[in-house]
């Protein structure tokens, strides 16, 4: 039986100075993790800000610093926000993007603060603030922001006392814009080979059945996973108007020969009038090669292949990370977007280096 | 803020006002303290509090010292709390007492009356606090710890459909004999495809009630379009059914999104046509739009 929520916090709190505990806190992120199943999205939010406080008490460790951009950049909880802002503390030298993310996170609470449970008296947006003051890489555009958030005079008192603390902290030593690498586009390494997958049934949004390989192989394609029912604007909704705006980008670029497909977490739920609607409201344009589907049995050869970042609570999702494939022309993973947000113009960049492989041309 | 403290600072910025402002502000810490005024004047005080969008800056934080003030009438906190959602409405002026507002409700459900409590605890589950829905989850497992009526925590925890709570909310409705809290369940469940099945029994039981069973037919024609169809035909074709069910079964029918295939069978059609010269009331009107978009 499945412990309960407040026995894995209690679990996680008592990891504290354990040898190995960073490991156990990390090997905790992934939202495939058993101990996300059976969780509501609450709970699971709950879990990974307790995860995410716990890091915060050392060094935070290279393998948790994509989850914790992660949840700056796209969280909706408040609390989980916060606690990734303080584990961001502990990050060993400068992090690109660190500073617009925590500005992000800032802006979204700045209008839907909470008090913040794991540091009673505080709030998550003074959180964020306080790890802004910390960023040695935080200048001017900080200092901007900060500003503009004050003159808006929409902060409560503790927000802004904290805020010009944070500005004073800013102003007082010199900005030091580091220039770092870091992007959301995986490593494809080795392409994974499609065999497994090429039976799983699939429904497509107009109803038409059909095999994986049956759509993905013969030519290349983008492959994202979404559903319907995702309570994240910034995610699901998102992930499916990119996917829109990516169409448009491959019509320009003279490349509508490449597939672009969205695969539903929630295949029970997600029957084909709602995808069809759902994509169409966000711009999507279906026809032979453009389309979206649901796995016509459980959707687990998909996410043990896809290694999906995704896990499930009684009814439906409770918590997923963006995930987006550039597929070969055998149906192959040749190259990842996953956790962050992607950008049109590199998958598209992907897919025409794809078109252009002599496997796919000849 | 203690109410004592607001009426200090209230004092203390009433020299510096202008003659306006500072009677709003007197009136404020009137409907606090009390002084001359009658709970009635008080409370309509405290409901008019943010008519004019520039008072929220002062007018949010006395209705939170209100709120707040367990020595104050259980009627004018309720009405605070009125005032206060009202005034979230305004995100930007609303955005500096947003976390202080959540700390506040968290603080006065141990102390409230029943009606304060409940509203308090409804508001929390709207913003999906955790801490809230595991108080309804505890209250419906248990009696004896429900801070509110098992029908309004089933509403409450249905403010966030990815909760989770779809297990314990079946167990509550397979064990209560209480058609409101039975609803309020099953309304819970409308989104849950794991449910299908029971919809699909509760819309073809005739001993149900007919509330229920026309909400197992709307929430099993969203889950499982197919299995609907399938149960609305066989319910049409049951003389001994309900009129009134098997009107919704044939309205419901009509608007399905495959309708071409429901319009091309003719036994259906012969069913339908039948009704139509048989039946009286909805069910020939049921009958009757059928035909009409059948073309």
């Amino acid at each position: 039986m499945r412990p309960a929520i407040s026995q894995i916090l209690e679990r996680i709190a008592g990891l504290a100075g354990q040898a190995g505990a960073v490991d156990t806190l990390v090997a905790l992120l992934p939202e495939q993790a058993a101990v996300y199943d059976g969780l509501g999205s609450g709970e699971a939010e709950r879990l990974r800000a307790h995860i995410f406080a716990a890091l915060a008490a050392g060094a935070l460790p290279a393998a948790a610093l994509p989850f914790v951009l992660e949840e700056l950049e796209t969280g909706t909880d408040p609390a989980a926000t916060a606690a990734a802002a303080m584990a961001l503390r502990g990050a060993a030298g400068a992090v690109a993007e660190a500073e617009a993310l925590l500005l992000k996170a800032a802006a979204r609470l700045a209008v839907a603060d909470s008090p913040f449970p794991l540091a009673p008296g505080r709030t998550a947006l003074q959180e964020v603030l306080a790890t802004l003051a910390m960023l040695p890489e935080a200048g001017a555009e900080s200092v901007a922001a900060l500003s503009a958030m004050l003159a808006q005079g929409a902060l409560s008192a503790a927000a802004r006392a904290e805020a010009e603390r944070t500005l004073a902290a800013l102003r007082s030593r010199r900005a030091e814009k580091l220039s770092c690498c870091a992007s959301e586009a995986g490593d494809p390494g080795a392409p994974i080979p499609a065999i497994g997958i090429a039976g799983v049934r699939l429904e497509d949004q107009s109803g038409a059945r059909l095999a994986f390989a049956d759509f993905f192989a013969g030519e290349p394609g983008a492959l994202a996973f979404f559903y319907t029912r995702c309570m994240n604007p910034e995610r699901c909704s998102l992930t499916v108007t990119k996917l829109a705006r990516l169409q448009a980008r491959l019509a320009d670029l003279g490349i509508e020969r490449a597939r672009v497909a969205a695969i539903s977490y929630d295949p029970d739920y997600d029957l084909p009038g709602r995808l069809a609607d759902y994509g169409a409201q966000r711009g999507f344009r279906f026809d032979s090669r453009n389309r979206f589907f649901r796995t016509l049995g459980p959707v687990e050869p998909l996410k043990a292949h896809f290694e999906l970042g995704v896990g499930y609570g009684p009814a439906t999702v409770n918590r997923h990370r963006i995930e987006l494939f550039v597929l070969d022309a055998a149906g192959a993973v040749a190259a990842s977007f996953t956790r962050r947000l992607w950008d049109e113009a590199e998958v598209a960049a992907a897919l025409a280096g794809q078109l252009a492989s002599p496997a796919t041309s000849s | 803020m203690k109410a004592s403290d607001y009426r200090a600072r209230v004092e203390k910025e009433l020299g510096a006002e202008s003659g306006e402002v500072r009677e709003a502000g007197r009136l404020r810490a009137a409907a606090i303290t009390g002084g001359p005024l009658t709970l009635d004047q008080r409370r309509d005080l405290v409901r008019d509090a943010i008519g004019q969008r520039g008072d929220l800056p002062t007018a949010i934080p006395a209705l939170l010292a209100i709120l707040a003030d367990a020595g104050q009438p259980e009627q004018l906190r309720t009405a605070a709390l009125d005032s206060l959602k009202a005034a979230a409405f305004v995100v930007t002026a609303f955005a500096p007492h947003r976390a202080e507002f959540l700390a506040t409700l968290h603080k006065v459900l141990p102390e409230a009356g029943a009606e304060l409590r409940g509203r308090a605890l409804e508001t929390l589950a709207i913003e999906k606090d955790k801490d809230a829905q595991a108080l309804l989850v505890k209250g419906l497992q248990d009696p004896a710890k429900a801070l509110v009526p098992p029908a309004a925590a089933l509403q409450y925890l249905g403010y966030d459909d990815h909760g989770g709570y779809e297990n314990v909310v079946r167990d509550v409705v397979a064990k209560s004999d209480d058609d409101e809290v039975r609803y309020e369940g099953l309304r819970l469940l409308a989104s849950d495809p794991k449910s299908s099945g029971l919809f699909e029994r509760l819309f073809a039981d005739k001993n149900e009630k007919s509330e229920i069973r026309r909400l197992g037919a709307a929430a099993l024609q969203m889950l499982a379009p197919d299995k609907f169809e399938k149960a609305a035909r066989k319910i049409l074709a049951d003389d001994k059914d309900y009129d009134e069910i098997r009107a919704t079964a044939l309205g419901a029918l009509t608007h399905v999104r495959e309708f071409a295939r429901a319009r091309a069978d003719p036994k259906l059609v012969a069913k339908v046509d039948e009704l139509r010269a048989k039946t009286r009331g909805f069910l020939r009107d049921a009958a009757a739009r059928f035909v009409q978009r059948s073309g």
